[in-house]
């Protein structure tokens, strides 16, 4: 019996399969290896994007804190604190031509212990009642703007207490995507 | 290196707890008065040593205890060895820190200010012994209050007074009020219009106030000042800069007439600034010096 041996087509087409399979096993890890490094990068890119809005805005609540003590530390406050009767004119005539404020603050509103606003401003959008807890600034997303809102105890010096008494200030600025996918840490 | 920075804390704290004492002497003390439950004024107090005359000054117009003429002549008497307040007049604001605005609201009266100066006035004689010499003060505006202080209150305890500089509200030239504002207030009142309107008034050439606050400045005027000036009873010393331009230069020498002595400190302004601050320090203690009974 004689062994049939394999012609030289076969060993050529087997090779050229060998070498087929090894070119596409090679080509998806390639393309795997490229799909992971372009999922790293987007991951990098976007982490790097996020926490350089978190640095913005935490950074921008920072700075707006720190006006918003400075107000709530004003003479003309604990003077609308103690005598509420000439508030809607001192905010409508005084308050935003002080000067106190940069321009992108848009409004300002005293409240008193009991988280009420000093007096109902018509021209107003600020809320008429603030909780009576530590107040923490916070956003909010309207007709497309995204509003910071920071609110400042007063404190009573001489009495080292709370007053009870808080306000709030509301910036505005345009609305980005990334605004709302964003939490302060 | 770990060894040094023990000792390098330990001499910083030495040094600071050598130094402390003297630092503390030059001092002054923040004292707190209620005047409401809502407002309490508050003053600056320099301890002083025993035996020696108590003293309070009065800052000026919508300024505070911290305002330089005040301060400088605080710590310069202090130095000396004066108790001295410097109350900061609330102006109806709690704990007033600085200095108000004109274009604030001004919701205060010149007789809310002398209810708070009579208050500091009893501070000052409850903390001094008994026999104590108390010498009253007023910078500017602050003068007037002084007088009307004294005038309001002939059983006072002062035994001397000091005025460095008197102006006084109503017409006159540069003044920023007007008869037509006093016109404006008076037909308000009329009405009973309690609401705010704007003046001028002193150096505030917009001033929002009531009609009632702004009547109680503005008539304050020069006749009324020298009147209750030549009221008062103990020994006045008015000093003032030759080149005040806020005041009336000959307003100054008819004071002689009303018993005040005058006392001029050539090319000084309203605020005794630069090298006249020194001069006036040294004229107002060799005034209180030569006053002073002998022992």
């Amino acid at each position: 019996m004689s062994k049939k041996r394999l012609s030289i087509k076969h060993y050529a087409l087997v090779f050229i399969f060998a070498y087929v399979a090894v070119f596409l096993i090679s080509g998806a890890f390639t393309l795997d290896s490229i799909q992971q490094a372009n999922r790293q990068i987007s991951n990098a890119e976007y982490n790097n994007g996020r926490n350089t809005l978190i640095g913005a805005i935490n950074k921008l609540v920072k700075n707006n804190r720190q006006i918003t003590e400075k107000f709530s530390r004003w003479d003309e406050v604990k003077q609308q604190l103690a005598q509420p009767e000439f508030y809607s004119y001192w905010q409508t005539h005084r308050l935003y031509s002080s000067g106190f404020f940069p321009d992108y603050f848009i409004e300002a509103a005293i409240y008193n212990l009991s988280g009420h606003v000093l007096a109902k401003i018509s021209s107003s959008t600020l809320p008429q009642h603030l909780g009576t807890a530590k107040p923490e600034p916070w956003f909010a997303i309207e007709n497309g703007q995204a509003f910071l809102f920071t609110p400042a105890a007063v404190i009573d010096e001489i009495k080292k207490k709370d007053s009870g008494v808080c306000f709030n200030q509301k910036q505005g600025s345009q609305r980005t995507d990334n605004t709302e996918a964003v939490q302060l840490s | 290196m770990n060894t040094q920075s023990p000792l390098l804390f330990l001499l910083v704290f030495l040094l600071q707890w050598l130094l402390a004492p003297a630092s503390l002497a030059a001092e002054s003390k923040r004292v707190y008065l209620p005047l409401s439950d809502k407002i309490s004024a508050s003053a600056d107090y320099y301890p002083g040593e025993v035996g020696k005359p108590w003293v309070m000054i009065l800052h000026g117009f919508m300024q505070t205890s911290r305002f330089p003429t005040v301060v400088h002549m605080a710590e310069s008497l202090n130095d000396a060895g004066y108790h001295v307040l410097a109350p900061t007049l609330s102006l109806n604001i709690n704990n007033r820190k600085k200095s108000m605005a004109c274009e604030a609201i001004h919701t205060h009266t010149f007789e809310q200010d002398l209810k708070e100066v009579a208050l500091w006035a009893n501070w000052l004689y409850n903390q001094s012994p008994r026999h104590s010499k108390r010498i009253l003060i007023g910078h500017s505006s602050g003068a007037l209050h002084v007088i009307n202080y004294l005038y309001q209150h002939p059983e006072h305890d002062f035994s001397e007074t000091l005025f460095l500089s008197i102006p006084y509200f109503g017409p006159r030239p540069y003044a920023s009020e007007t008869p037509a504002d006093e016109q404006r207030a008076l037909q308000a009142i009329k009405n009973h219009d309690n609401g705010l309107h704007r003046f001028g008034l002193s150096f505030c050439k917009q001033y929002t106030t009531t009609a009632k606050g702004f009547l109680s400045y503005y008539r304050l005027d020069a006749d009324d000042t020298a009147g209750k000036i030549r009221a008062i009873k103990i020994p006045k010393t008015l000093i003032f800069g030759s080149h005040d331009v806020r005041i009336d230069q000959q307003w100054n020498k008819n004071l002689q007439q009303e018993g005040v002595r005058v006392i001029a400190i050539k090319g000084a302004d309203h605020f005794f600034n630069d090298e006249f601050e020194f001069e006036l320090h040294d004229v107002v203690e060799s005034v209180l010096q030569a006053d002073a009974p002998s022992p």
